[in-house]
């Protein structure tokens, strides 16, 4: 090796030194390069994460925004007239209050974080908020101004972000929606729906009055916890609760007479209502129409063998009086005999009509004995009218009348029999002259005896009585007109087939007119149906009331009586106070003696149809008021006076249901009460 | 023995030279039988110049050399060993501080129903309140809400009203809710941070000095670890209270009977959340 | 090299060589170590901006009761576009939404096979977010991004 361009290992050691320190230096420039990338990306999240912390900070300062206006707009919701005026008003206040809370928020968020600088356009009018529904619950698509913004910067200021605030949705955790439908299906339908309960309940109270013999009594007692139970009724079936802490008081403190747990009870087991309407008269019309049918027949064979009788006379005055007994004679007999058959033949058919009377009133005691409706039929069917308060005579009993009709028409059948019997004896006389003279006496009486059966009765006297309208027929003169109703048949003498006929008949008009009637008072058996108590609500108006003297209204604000069904889970409360109720008698008989007067008899022959009918009208006092709380979603945080529970007032926040509070327009309430009855009843009144 | 300028580096390399040739004249003498040199440095035959070095001396200053060369080489290595192009602690700080910003979002936005619900009981046992009807009405049901609004919530619910020190908030119903939010929030913030952190989540509100004697405050936090960790992450926002401060300071008046006519700021009613996250 | 003599210049030299050798190695390892680093970190920081970038805008269901950080329940339309533009960049990733139970919300894109991922390893980052649930109802959950450079 050459000395010169030698070079030592050290130098060669010093140029990689400075080599690697070369690369080592930058390595750590760029190190030190991304070390600032990552600190300045954190930064820059943060800023962003503040910037987003606000937004949605403004999200929860419009939520509870919509929370107040929710609440101040609910709690006096009939001072709008509509849906959309409330939610107007919703959406004006809660404009109103996100502006109040916003204008707080720029100073202390800087007070916070001096890097954050929120603009927002605080006048009311550059802010909107629309209101909709999401399912049951509520929400609000917020608009801002277009100026609104929100700034941050890094404490360098080396990067800024601007975030506009554009809209946002925000969902409200109250059932608004569902608590306004609610109300308004009560205000709308509900109302009309207690007057039908409370009429029906007073109407299955009169009615079992009226038919166990125990009497209508109506008073005011009782007419108002039936009142209170219709209303509770009505509030279980719409909101799934009632307030029943209230109804429970009204029915412990109401007295005199019948008393709210005695009512209650009786609703709880309603007695099965029988209106007249259900009697089958379809068995009984079968009777009769068979009895009708067997002496339309019998009138028929009757008026055969009369002509049968024609014949034979006609016969027997064509023959010579010189001749001889000839085949005439023979005709004439033949005619007679099946005259004679004609005539067995009505009288079976008056006996069998007979029979089948007897067994439309066998039929009527066999039914009697479970069903007193039937029972009041048969009596009718076997017991005569005497002369009484509105009959001015006495009326012989359809079995009475139609027993001696059929024997009386038997025996002039049987009369008529024996008539034509000698007459065909005397046949057998040679003396032709004879038998002439005697055929023509012979047909003249038969003739008119027949005649006497075919022929169209007449009266043999008139009952008179008082003929009432009758019940929803009352006009401005319920002075009863006179009316009159024909005896055909007082003993056996006056038995005739048409008298028969016409007494059978009016049994079937008397059915159907009494099936009218009901058609048009009673009310539907479905509607009866319907007012038994749930069995939620009778254990909810067991509840004990001791110590709910204090203010509802406030105690329910903060603790809401859980609901009877879980579902929709609402709270109710209401204040409402009976004011007055009234009976107006209405029917004839109540219009003219008086409240406490006894029924207005309609009398249809065979039976009396009693009724009475009122006007019943109740009246509340002012301020009736419907609340519903939405209980499964107590959210709202708002403050208390605690003065309702511990008498004194302390102020907490709690979180509240949202409570919807209505006035009710309507107090009144009546309706027409009408109970008819085949038996006679007292009436009481108080 | 470095050669320190030139002049004694041609020295040496004379000496070096001469060394050579001597030890090769050596080598020569002794196949021919003779030394004429023996003893003598060779160094010192080259007039003028210092002493030529012997090859002991000249192996010294390589193997010195390649010691020195080799030290230095070591050293370079060493020094490409410590270099990185990057610090993965920034990288992994930049997550973790991420992670809390979107924690702190997520919670913001996340509703209590969907992490078992929230239901609490108003406090109602204090009191002797003869209504066993209205027992079931006392519960809440917050489950619509979000966790960050619960925390509101429970601020306002919960303040503290401090007269010369003592809490006269004597009616507290709410007690049950900061219970059942401090849970919630902490089931949520295990599960979300599964193991890899620790954390400690802290609601407060500026405490509103309304008079001397008079304080309003509120305070609650929920944590993983009670350890305080020096590199800890910790991000805050703010969320408003759903009260003006003045319907705040009114009902402090006319319950609490406290005197405000001095107080004349304007105090902030935002509730501060944060959260300090740091690795496990 | 006529004047070399055998002995101490080849020792020389073997120590040299061997000594260079060395350094050599040292030099590829910490380079190997070097672009390691560099690679995992910049894979974890685009991790991050990705899944920052999907968290706060892509994935955000807009005019609802969204907002950054509250996605939707599915999927959305754009972040097909977003995960092309990716691809475009060379950046492979795949997106997984779960819930805090760690089932699979939903998921989007395909993971890397094995090949691609042995020398472009993945890299994941989770984030907590909430999932839009509908109704105001919100979940919390986390945000899988897998990213690798394709």
């Amino acid at each position: 090796m050459k000395e010169r361009g030698f070079m030592p290992f050290t130098a060669v050691g010093a140029i990689i030194i400075m080599l690697v320190v070369a690369i080592v230096g930058r390595a750590a420039w760029s190190r030190h390069e991304r070390s600032l990338y990552s600190i300045n990306g954190a930064e820059s999240d943060a800023v962003l994460t503040s910037v987003m912390g606000i937004q949605n900070d403004l999200k929860h300062v419009a939520r509870y925004a919509v929370y107040k206006a929710l609440w101040d707009v609910s709690k006096r919701a009939d001072h709008y007239n509509d849906s959309e005026t409330r939610e107007g008003a919703i959406e004006s206040l809660a404009r109103r209050y996100f502006s109040e809370f916003v204008e707080e928020l720029p100073r202390n968020y800087q007070n916070l974080d001096a890097r954050v600088e929120l603009e927002i356009q605080n006048a009311i009018g550059n802010s909107s908020f629309d209101m909709r529904a999401e399912g049951d619950f509520a929400s609000a698509n917020v608009k801002l101004s277009k100026k609104s913004q929100i700034s941050a910067s890094t404490w360098d200021n080396g990067l800024s972000i601007t975030l506009p605030l554009g809209d946002f949705d925000v969902f409200v955790d109250s059932r608004y929606y569902l608590l306004q439908n609610r109300m308004d299906e009560f205000l709308n339908n509900g109302l009309e729906g207690i007057r039908e309960t409370w009429r029906n309940i007073e109407y299955l109270l009169a009615w079992t009055g009226a038919w166990a013999g125990i009497g209508v009594n109506l008073n005011e007692a009782c007419s108002k916890a039936i009142f209170e139970l219709a209303w509770a009724k009505q509030e279980l079936d719409t909101f799934g609760s009632a307030d029943y802490i209230a109804t429970a008081m009204k029915l412990s403190g109401i007295g005199g007479g019948t008393s709210g747990p005695e009512v209650l009870s009786t609703i709880s087991n309603p007695p099965a209502v029988i209106p007249l309407r259900a009697v089958d008269i379809e068995p009984m019309n079968g009777f009769i129409n068979r009895a009708l049918n067997c002496l339309s027949l019998a009138s028929s064979d009757l008026t055969a063998a009369n002509a049968h009788l024609a014949c034979a006379k006609g016969s027997i005055l064509q023959i010579p009086d010189n001749a001889e007994n000839t085949t005439l004679i023979e005709s004439a007999r033949t005619k007679l005999d099946a005259a004679l058959s004609s005539i067995s033949q009505s009288k079976n058919r008056v006996r069998e009509a007979h029979q089948h009377f007897n067994q439309l009133v066998e039929f009527t005691a066999q039914a009697a004995s479970n069903d007193f409706v039937m029972a009041a039929i048969h009596d009718g069917l076997t017991k005569g009218t005497t002369s009484n308060d509105y009959v001015r005579g006495n009326y012989p009993s359809l079995r009475e009348q139609v027993e001696k009709g059929a024997n009386g028409i038997e025996d002039k059948i049987d009369e008529l029999t024996a008539m034509v019997q000698t007459q065909l004896n005397t046949f057998s006389s040679d003396n032709i002259s004879l038998i002439k003279n005697l055929v023509s006496n012979f047909y003249g009486q038969a003739n008119a005896l027949i005649q006497g059966l075919l022929d169209e009765p007449s009266p043999k006297r008139w009952v008179e009585f008082d003929l009432y309208d009758e019940p929803g027929a009352i006009d401005e003169t319920p002075n009863p007109a006179n009316g009159a109703v024909p005896v055909y048949i007082d003993d056996e003498r006056d038995g005739k087939i048409r008298a028969l006929e016409v007494i059978l008949q009016s049994v079937k008009a008397s059915l159907e007119t009494m099936g009218e009637l009901s058609e048009r008072t009673e009310p539907p058996s479905g509607e009866l149906q319907g007012v038994e108590i749930d069995e939620g609500l009778r254990q909810g108006l067991e509840t004990d009331t001791r110590g709910f003297e204090t203010n509802r209204e406030g105690l329910y604000e903060i603790l809401p009586p859980p609901p009877l069904r879980s579902q929709p889970g609402l709270s109710v409360f209401h204040n409402f106070n009976i004011k007055s109720i009234r009976y107006e008698r209405e029917d004839p008989v109540g219009w003219l003696v008086g409240q406490n007067a006894p029924p207005t008899p309609i009398w249809l022959i065979f039976f009396t149809l009693w009724y009475a009918q009122w006007e019943v009208t109740l009246e509340l006092e002012e301020g009736p008021i419907e609340e519903i709380f939405d209980f499964a979603n107590p959210t709202l945080p708002r403050s208390h006076e605690l003065s309702e529970i511990l008498g004194n007032k302390i102020a907490v926040d709690v979180h509240k249901p949202l409570a919807y509070r209505h006035g009710v327009q309507r107090r009144t309430f009546s309706f027409k009460l009408v109970i008819i009855s085949l038996r006679g009843f007292s009436i009481a009144q108080s | 023995m470095f050669c320190s300028n030139k002049k004694e580096k041609a020295q040496h390399s004379v000496c070096a030279a001469a060394l050579i040739n001597s030890s090769r004249g050596r080598g020569r003498a002794a196949d021919r039988g003779s030394n004429p040199r023996a003893g003598k440095s060779p160094c010192s035959a080259v007039r003028g110049l210092k002493p030529r070095l012997t090859i002991g001396e000249r192996g010294m200053g390589y193997v010195a050399d390649m010691l020195v060369f080799a030290l230095m080489i070591s050293f370079a290595s060493a020094l490409l060993v410590k270099a990185s192009p990057a610090d993965m602690r920034t990288i992994d700080d930049r997550y973790t501080a991420n992670f809390a910003d979107s924690t702190l979002l997520a919670l913001q936005n996340a509703t209590a129903n969907e992490l078992g619900g929230l239901m609490y009981e108003l406090g109602f046992s204090d009191f002797t309140l003869n209504f066993p009807i209205l027992n079931g009405s006392a519960g809440r049901d917050l489950g619509y809400k979000t966790l960050m609004q619960l925390l509101v919530e429970d601020a306002l619910c919960n303040l503290h009203i401090e007269l010369d020190g003592a809490d006269v908030n004597l009616v507290k119903l709410s007690q049950d809710m900061d219970v059942k939010v401090k849970v919630l929030l902490k089931r949520a913030l295990d599960r979300l941070t599964g193991g890899l952190f620790e954390y400690r989540l802290i609601a407060r509100t500026k405490p509103i000095d309304v008079s001397p004697v008079a304080k309003v405050w509120f305070e609650t936090e929920v944590e993983s670890s009670s350890e305080n960790q020096q590199r800890a992450f910790s991000k805050t926002i703010a969320m408003a209270m759903p009260i003006s401060w003045q319907g705040l300071l009114s009902r402090c008046q006319e319950v609490h009977h406290i005197d405000f006519s001095s107080f004349n700021s304007e105090p902030n009613t935002t509730v501060e959340i944060t959260l300090e996250l740091w690795p496990r | 090299m006529a004047q070399l003599s055998v002995g101490e210049d080849l020792f020389a030299t073997i120590s040299v060589v061997g000594l260079t050798v060395l350094f050599s190695v040292a030099l590829a390892h910490s380079y190997h170590n070097y672009a390691e680093r560099r690679n995992t970190y910049e894979d974890l920081s685009t991790a991050l901006d990705i899944a920052g970038q999907l968290k706060n805008d892509i994935l955000v269901e807009h005019g609802k009761f969204t907002s950054p950080g509250f996605i939707g329940f599915a999927a959305p339309a754009e972040l097909g576009n977003y995960c092309k533009m990716l691809t475009a960049q060379g950046i492979g990733v795949f997106i997984e939404v779960r819930d805090l139970d760690g089932n699979l919300v939903w998921s989007y894109g395909s993971e890397p096979n094995a090949f691609s991922g042995y020398f472009s390893p993945p890299c994941s980052v989770n984030l907590p977010i909430a999932i839009a649930r509908g109704q105001g109802s919100a979940q919390l959950g986390e945000l899988i991004v897998r990213v690798w450079r394709s």
